[in-house]
């Protein structure tokens, strides 16, 4: 009775050793999936919203400036490949201060897999023979938004 | 009847002594094994976690960085395992500005800080917003305090010293960051390399951020516009850093130990935006 009692005891505590080492394990190797994903996801959105930056650049329509400091317009960005997003808005700061804010999206089937948003602080040019505004990039005005 | 028990009991118990054992052994085996493999995978998550932070670390304070005739450059000096940078502690856009401050506008689409700016350890650095840019530096003289702007809007005043000739090109829309020097550098300790920053106002020690790294790596290296290397702080365009990460230990205690130290390694290039 005393023996089976024993046996029985060790074949669980080892069952049950065996089954933690294994789930975490397992566990560990999703957490690395997980990491890589989400680095990857990171990668793409930061250059979606750095393309969307990059739009900004590609000349505006004067009329669709913001004036007021604290307005704000989105620019279309072109639709970009896979499951990735990106938008732009003009902030006005104030005076030929403008703000390009760049947001990158990636999206996966449960939502939103990463979001990153950058700045670029510009000077607006006046209008050109084209009739666009350029901006010009301000020393120190890029970052990442938080 | 009871004496043929008796001895089969015993050879049952022989056997099952022996069967024991031989399934312990290899439970032990197999826990031992399967506890070696765990050990290997966390380290090596660890050792890949370092090398992610040291990027990472080097690209936040790096990227944003700039140098301008009136401010001169955010890298201050460099050298192979260290160097010291103007790092961007918040910003925001000017609605007023003064002699003796100046009032950004708050708000979260407005003012972003990873902290409340501090007297004494941090400065501002606004640009202009008349004329052709330039960016002055201006010293963080007082605490900071709740203000509103000339068009009624919310604001956060910063006591500061303007110097005369520069506060005509200075006003609403004028970019301002909160400035903090940094010492970003690689050194040793207990016999390994690691990577430390320290806040240089406050003449802290370095505090470690990532780590540990071998001996091997070719460290911080400095390169101006044209790829050439460049030791003067103005003419760096590019900071390349080289890490060959290992692990922490050669894994666990006792009978559970890895037979080697894994690594890896790490080479980056960060241009700073503000030097193109």
């Amino acid at each position: 009775m005393n023996r089976r009692g024993i046996a029985l005891l060790l074949a669980i505590a080892a069952l049950l050793g065996l089954g933690i080492v294994a789930s975490t394990g397992v566990a560990l190797g999703l957490r690395e999936i997980a990491l890589g994903r989400s680095a990857m996801a990171d990668a793409k959105a930061e250059a979606a919203a750095e393309a969307a930056v990059a739009q900004g650049f590609r000349g505006l329509q004067p009329g669709s400036i913001p004036f007021l400091p604290g307005d704000s317009v989105a620019i279309p960005v072109p639709p970009l490949p896979g499951a990735v997003v990106g938008r732009l808005m003009l902030h006005a700061l104030g005076g030929p201060i403008f703000a390009l804010r760049g947001t990158g999206q990636v999206m996966g089937p449960a939502g939103v897999l990463a979001t990153v948003r950058v700045e670029l602080l510009v000077r607006l040019n006046p209008a050109g023979p084209d009739s666009l505004m350029y901006p010009r990039a301000i020393t120190r005005g890029w970052r990442r938004i938080p | 009847m009871s004496l043929t028990r008796r001895g089969f009991a015993l050879v049952e118990l022989l056997v099952a002594t022996l069967v024991g054992a031989a399934l312990t052994m290899l439970v032990g085996r197999l826990l031992l094994e399967s506890a070696a493999v765990l050990r290997h995978r966390s380290e090596r998550m660890g050792l890949e976690h370092s090398v992610r932070v040291s990027v990472g670390a080097l690209r936040a304070m790096l990227e944003p960085l700039g140098v301008d005739s009136g401010s001169g450059a955010d890298l201050a000096a460099g050298g192979p395992s260290t160097f010291v940078a103007r790092i961007v502690r918040g910003s925001g856009a000017l609605c007023e500005a003064a002699l003796d401050r100046v009032l950004i506008r708050a708000g979260p689409a407005w003012w972003r800080g990873l902290r409340i700016p501090v007297k004494n350890r941090d400065s501002l650095i606004v640009a202009s917003v008349a004329g052709s840019e330039r960016w002055i530096v201006a010293p963080l003289t007082g605490n900071p305090a709740a203000g509103i702007c000339p068009d009624g809007s919310a604001a956060l005043v910063l006591p500061t010293a303007i110097a005369p000739s520069s506060l005509p090109s200075l006003g609403a829309g004028s970019p301002l960051q909160i400035i903090e020097p940094v010492e970003l550098r690689i050194y040793p300790s207990s016999g390994a390399i690691w990577l430390g920053l320290r806040l240089a106002a406050t003449g802290e020690a370095i505090q470690p951020l990532a780590g540990p790294f071998a001996a091997t790596g070719p460290g911080l290296g400095y390169q101006d516009l044209q790829g050439n290397p460049a030791l003067n702080g103005p003419l760096v365009a590019m900071v390349t850093m080289g890490l060959d990460g290992v692990t922490e230990r050669a894994g666990g205690v006792g009978v559970v130990r890895l037979g080697q130290v894994q690594s890896d390694s790490v080479r980056v290039a960060v241009s700073l935006r503000g030097r193109q």
